[in-house]
């Protein structure tokens, strides 16, 4: 995250070690999060403050989650959720990055398209992911195709929003360039202007992605049998709190893994870019 | 002169070879820019194409009326719900009951978000503390907590204030911390040898480059607080905009379920109109994000 | 067709399949005026300006900043729409842009996401010229700019004058027809600068394309032209255009040494007082 970077290092101060910025920081962050899960253990655990239906205890969640690991709950171990979860996420996404940035890019290359999709997509994107959900229920039935169409319907906008950003600050002389030099208007846009566009785009991509993510655990909260939401609303429902903040670790833990994935991807992408 | 024979080995010759010339246009007419006439009309003739497909698709049957009502009747359930109850309250009920919600918790993350923001904007030690936390909580969505929220506090309006406040709170904190560390100490000491005492300064320099991010983090606190209460109400509700929907879609309504999708996109397009427009007021000088 | 050198000579080319009667001119600039519109209102760019340039001319243009230079070259490159007036090439109405008219931005207008070596091959790739070729003819402008060590290098990486020589071998690559450049030498060290001034002059002996040479220097205009156009303040117009002789004693000579011979200062003193009168009057 480029907000934690640290300010221009400081004199070390003259009591302590001349310890640099970094350090200090890994250190009272070390500190915080220890401090927090401290608390936490002690509360629970050691002094019984708080009843485990309440709060569970640290190693109340982390057997929970080792058990989730080998036994079946509501139909399938922790691993079935997780796919299950993964797929819907990933086909929603998809059919986003796959439909949401062109269309963006179309959107800020062609005037016309631009004033005809302009209105309904500003009228529509304002409706938010989660109250598509009963009408993707009443269209789709409660299962794969409705959650993989919330996932769509939130992923969607800041993919097209961000290419459509992208494309249009792309300098216009460097579509005159590339036409001087003999390329096709087709050319132009996936050889010239797409590159320059890609980090806006890939910006887009990054938020549809954790947006679809969310909506996902909220399509599956309020409907369907498996998947990592269907597993926190079922164990609220029985009265496992451990089994919740459980899920709620794995859907936090995937969420982060999926977009410094992207992070990866993007930084090999954009090897150009100053 | 004489006519080269392209050989595979033999160099093209310097000048290729004439092509006449390409008969295209300067600019093709795509790409050309539209007045904003034209941008209004082919917008409108869009728009009005939709609504006319939508009407051939119920009027035809094409699309069960079940799945799609048509058009008027969707006006018509509209102003029938202005007045009549459907679960317990009328549109506007349910309408304040949503909005207290979000008014609820979106200003208690502004309560809690700024202060944390400006101290962690300000001070390393609080930012290397607190911001850790922050990072390890933030990628878990707000509407996750639901569940434990409900554990905790039952169903009911403070469970769902709690889930909203948990996402109306970043934005608060993140912008706030934005503010501070844009305020450029160059600027300050630009405005010090100028001349200006230390309440002008901050007039001046502080607010003048703080507000427009303070604004901008209440807008998405506010759209992401709207986004969130909807989940909430899905969930754990006995009014709101969002307990409608679900119920009209168990009940097949499929009428007042597409009235209250649209009322919700209407009051979050609304939300985001009026908080751009105080941005406005307050902060001309700031480029539109 | 191959063209050798010998058949090339000052003036029109007979024989031209294009046009027949052998008497167009290569690029022809004909009554082309042009206004913007914007928000703060219209704005005329260039009043009607007329100029031909026959086959294998050099012909620069100077004239005071703001006065429509660089529009005038859009337009003659088919990338701008003129509001009035036509450009036509041997004759024929040019239409939009094309490889065979070739232009050197003022702003380089380098493609970001490339490397040099990329920038520089992408319009013999829209011209699907055969890879070898391309090969060959990327290693002799990589050593002909002083680029060869950053071919791989991306145009952020490079100094402002790497870029505008990227510019120019992304240009003369393509061996074209018609040469359109905009203050090509304007963001160059003075040593690079005459190195370029020279090689252009040695190049265009060998291949005699048409140019038009856009530049803010009239030493440069001098030296390097067979005419040089003076235009007016804007709205721009061809003020006047101003023969330098084929057969002058300095033509073979660097800039340096043409600047002390009494008749190119003469010329170039001309050709000043002809700028200034317009500077000074607007
Ligand atoms: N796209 C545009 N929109 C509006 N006005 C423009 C545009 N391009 C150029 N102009 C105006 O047209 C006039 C001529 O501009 P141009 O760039 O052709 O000047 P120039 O002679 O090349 O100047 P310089 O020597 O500084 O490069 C200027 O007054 C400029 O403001
Ligand atoms: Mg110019």
């Amino acid at each position: 995250m480029a907000t934690t970077d640290v300010k221009a290092p400081r004199r070390a101060s003259e009591a302590g070690p001349a310890l640099d910025v970094r350090t200090r920081a890994r250190n009272h962050a070390i500190a915080s999060i220890g401090s927090v899960l401290l608390v936490w253990l002690l509360v629970t655990s050691v002094f019984g403050l708080l009843d485990p239906e309440t709060l569970p205890s640290p190693l109340d969640v982390a057997r929970a989650i080792a058990t989730l690991a080998v036994d079946p709950f509501s139909g399938s171990t922790l691993f079935g959720h997780v796919a299950s979860s993964v797929q819907r996420w990933g086909l929603g996404v998809l059919a986003a990055v796959l439909i949401g940035v062109p269309t963006g890019a179309l959107l800020a290359w062609i005037p016309p398209v631009r004033a005809a999709v302009t209105p309904v997509f500003e009228l529509l994107r304002y409706i938010p992911p989660f109250a598509w959900i009963p009408l993707a229920v009443l269209w789709f039935g409660a299962g794969l195709t409705a959650q993989s169409a919330v996932v769509f319907v939130a992923a969607f906008p800041p993919m097209v929003i961000n290419a459509q950003l992208g494309v249009a600050q792309v300098d216009p002389l460097l579509d005159k360039a590339a036409r001087a030099l003999g390329a096709s208007s087709a050319t132009t846009l996936a050889r010239v202007v797409f590159p320059v566009a890609t980090p806006s785009a890939l910006a887009g991509v990054r938020i549809g992605l954790s947006n679809g993510w969310m909506a996902l655990i909220g399509a599956e909260l309020v409907v369907g049998s498996e998947g990592l939401g269907f597993v926190i609303s079922q164990a609220q429902s029985n009265g496992e709190t451990e089994v919740i903040v459980a899920g709620m670790v794995c859907i936090g833990v995937l969420g982060m893994l999926f977009d410094l994935a992207l992070q990866k991807l993007s930084a090999r992408a954009l090897r150009w870019h100053a | 002169m004489t006519t080269e024979t392209s050989t595979s080995t033999g160099r093209v010759p310097l000048q290729r070879p004439y092509r006449p010339p390409r008969k295209r246009g300067t600019t093709s007419i795509w790409r050309r820019g539209l007045s904003g006439r034209a941008t209004f009309v082919i917008g409108v003739a869009s728009s009005a194409t939709l609504v006319a497909v939508w009407h051939l698709l119920s009027a035809t049957a094409l699309v069960s009326p079940l799945l799609l009502p048509p058009p008027l009747r969707v006006a018509e359930t509209f102003w029938q719900f202005l007045t009549a109850e459907y679960l317990g309250e009328t549109l506007v009920g349910h309408t304040a009951a949503s909005m207290t919600i979000v008014a609820g918790g979106w200003l208690l993350g502004g309560l809690v978000g700024l202060p944390l923001g400006i101290l962690i904007g300000w001070s390393d030690r609080v930012r290397w503390l607190v911001f850790p936390l922050f990072q390890l909580l933030r990628p878990v969505p707000p509407l996750a907590w639901i569940p434990l929220a409900i554990v905790w506090l039952g169903i009911g309006d403070p469970a769902r204030i709690f889930v909203v406040f948990l996402s109306a709170v970043v934005p608060w904190t993140i912008n706030s911390m934005a503010a501070v560390s844009s305020v450029d100490p160059l600027l300050i000491r630009a405005a010090r040898t100028l001349g200006a005492g230390d309440g002008s300064i901050l007039r001046r320099v502080v607010i003048h480059t703080a507000t427009p991010t303070l604004v901008a983090g209440a807008r998405i606190a506010l759209g992401n607080a709207w986004t969130t209460l909807i989940a909430a109400e899905l969930l754990a509700a006995s009014a709101g905009l969002g307990f409608v929907a679900l119920n009209a879609s168990q009940t097949l309504s499929s009428d007042i379920l597409l009235v209250s999708m649209g009322i919700i996109g209407v009051l979050g397009a609304l939300f985001s109109a009026i908080l751009r427009g105080v941005g406005r007021a307050v902060a001309p000088w700031a480029k539109e994000a | 067709m191959t063209h050798s050198t010998a058949n090339r000579t000052r003036g029109p080319v007979t024989g031209s399949p294009t046009t027949g009667n052998g008497h167009d001119p290569k690029l022809e600039i004909r009554g082309v005026t042009k206004n913007f519109v914007t928000r703060a209102g219209e704005v005329d760019a260039l009043a009607s300006c007329d100029l031909a340039l026959e086959q294998g001319e050099f012909l620069t243009i100077v004239g005071p900043s703001g006065c429509g230079k660089s529009t005038l070259m859009m337009v003659a490159a088919g990338l701008d729409e003129a509001s009035s007036g036509s450009i036509l090439v041997d004759g024929e109405p040019a239409g939009g842009p094309g490889p065979q008219r070739s232009v050197v931005f003022q702003r380089f207008a380098l493609f970001p996401s490339r490397t040099v070596a990329d920038n520089i091959c992408f319009g013999m790739q829209q011209a699907r010229v055969p890879k070898p070729e391309q090969a060959e003819r990327l290693e002799e402008q990589l050593t002909l700019m002083g680029l060869g060590k950053f071919r791989d290098s991306y145009p952020h990486e490079l100094s402002g004058g790497m870029q505008q020589r990227v510019a120019i071998a992304r240009s003369l690559v393509l061996r074209p027809e018609i040469l359109l450049m905009d203050e090509p030498f304007g963001a160059l060290d003075a040593q690079t600068r005459l190195l370029l001034q020279e090689e252009l002059v040695r190049l265009r002996q060998v291949h005699r394309f048409t140019v038009l040479f856009i530049t803010h220097s009239v030493e440069e205009a001098v030296y390097l032209a067979d005419r040089v156009a003076v235009m007016t303040r804007r709205p721009g117009a061809i003020k006047t255009v101003i023969d330098v002789p084929g057969d002058a004693e300095w033509r073979s000579s660097d800039i340096e040494t043409a600047m002390g011979h009494p008749e190119f200062t003469q010329l170039r003193q001309r050709v000043w007082k002809l700028v200034k009168e317009e500077i000074v009057a607007s």
